[in-house]
């Protein structure tokens, strides 16, 4: 009877190690080493998060201390091709110069390599007539405008009454 | 029977030998066995052997389950700590990605990104390009009197050319060299020129090609 409990025993005990080491094995230092692992993994995106989220904190504040800047600039490089608004504020920069457009072509939009943006450029082309004078406030005031455009080319010929001036621009998309 | 000594060795009782006399103790010899039965000693010394043999192996067997019960304990609290790391960190990012994902920061980005891209756009073609106003306020003051300008062209990279009219060579060579004293010129030729009889006077037509260079703002 003594030795069937000692048996008994033995054999229980060989079990737990069995399942001791097996456990160990599968789970154990398996699951250890993995957790170990995601955890490095987590704590990563956790920093990368953090930096994000610490960057656009301070993005913000840099935007509220320069506002103007900041809202000019998206004016001025408007989203889309914003043909309509280019083509009332020419009429309204040539106005204001005594200047009569007959006349606007819209050349076409320029491809942009970027992939985001919708379109690098949009070119225009007109004719005015009047005196230099007039004509160069209008390059002038086309320049400093708040939407930018560039001047492509300019091409000023002598008329009886004064001067005729074609302009071809360019104005720029997001 | 009287139980035979343990002298505390595994299996000590064979090597023992009790038939010699004890000199230095006082002791009595056991008694010889003489009943026992040959069986009836291979039995005893089964016990004996039994006994003996399977108390350190045991012992060694249960130390090894201990260990092995500690081990797995120590396993199962590190994996539980590990877990217990594993959803703070994740509550902690999800905080921080919810943070950055909602309205006011993703307004932000997306403001930001525009501003850089507009940004870029802004510099990249304002280096590009002649500043046409400020090369017409030049222009103007560096034609001479004596010459009527009656066609002028200006590209974006800065190339010009302009064709006028005079009344001598005399004239057109000032001109040129009029444009050549101006820093901002480069490469100013005379291209053609041509005396153009009109009944009693003559006049000279001429071009004058170059480069301008200079940006937005920069002073004459």
């Amino acid at each position: 009877m003594k030795r069937d409990n000692s048996y008994f025993s033995i054999v229980f005990a060989v079990l737990i190690i069995v399942a001791s080491w097996a456990y160990c094995y599968v789970s154990g230092f398996g699951g250890y080493k993995s957790k170990a692992a995601d955890i490095d993994r987590i704590s990563d995106e956790v920093k990368m998060a953090q930096d994000k989220y610490n960057s656009l904190v301070q993005t913000k504040a840099a935007i509220a201390n320069n506002k103007d800047l900041v809202t000019n600039t998206l004016v001025a490089v408007a989203q889309g091709s914003d043909t309509e608004n280019t083509i009332a504020e020419i009429e309204a920069l040539a106005s204001a110069q005594k200047l009569v457009i007959p006349s606007i072509q819209i050349s076409g939009e320029t491809a942009s390599a970027d992939a985001t943006a919708s379109s690098d450029a949009v070119t225009l082309g007109f004719t005015v007539n009047g005196s230099f004078e007039a004509i160069n406030a209008l390059v002038k005031s086309i320049e400093k405008d708040v939407k930018f455009m560039t001047i492509d080319n300019i091409t000023m010929s002598s008329t009886d009454t004064g001067m005729s001036a074609t302009i071809g621009l360019k104005t720029y998309t997001r | 029977m009287e139980p035979e000594k343990n002298n505390g060795g595994f299996g000590s009782s064979f090597g023992s030998d009790n038939s010699k006399p004890n000199t230095t103790s006082p002791m009595p010899i056991p008694e010889k066995k003489t009943t026992s039965s040959k069986d009836s000693v291979l039995e005893d010394l089964q016990f004996e052997v039994s006994k003996e043999s399977t108390n350190w192996p045991v012992i060694i067997l249960w130390i090894t389950t201990a260990f092995s019960l500690v081990v797995v304990g120590g396993l199962y609290f590190m994996n539980r700590s590990l877990d217990q790391d594993i959803a703070a960190k994740t509550n902690e990012r999800n905080d921080v990605v919810q943070s950055i994902n909602s309205s006011d920061y993703a307004a932000v980005e997306k403001q930001a990104k525009d501003f850089k891209l507009a940004a870029t756009k802004l510099i990249d073609a304002n280096n590009k390009t002649v500043s046409v106003g400020t090369f017409l306020d030049g222009f103007y003051l560096k034609v001479n009197s004596s010459i009527q300008v009656k066609n002028l062209a200006l590209a974006s990279d800065g190339t010009f050319s302009f064709d006028g009219v005079t009344k001598n060579y005399r004239s057109i060579a000032d001109e040129s060299l009029t444009l050549m004293t101006w820093n901002k010129l480069s490469g100013v030729t005379i291209g053609s020129v041509s005396n153009d009889l009109e009944g009693k006077n003559s006049s000279f037509k001429f071009t004058i090609s170059g480069k301008a260079s200079f940006a937005t703002g920069e002073a004459i």
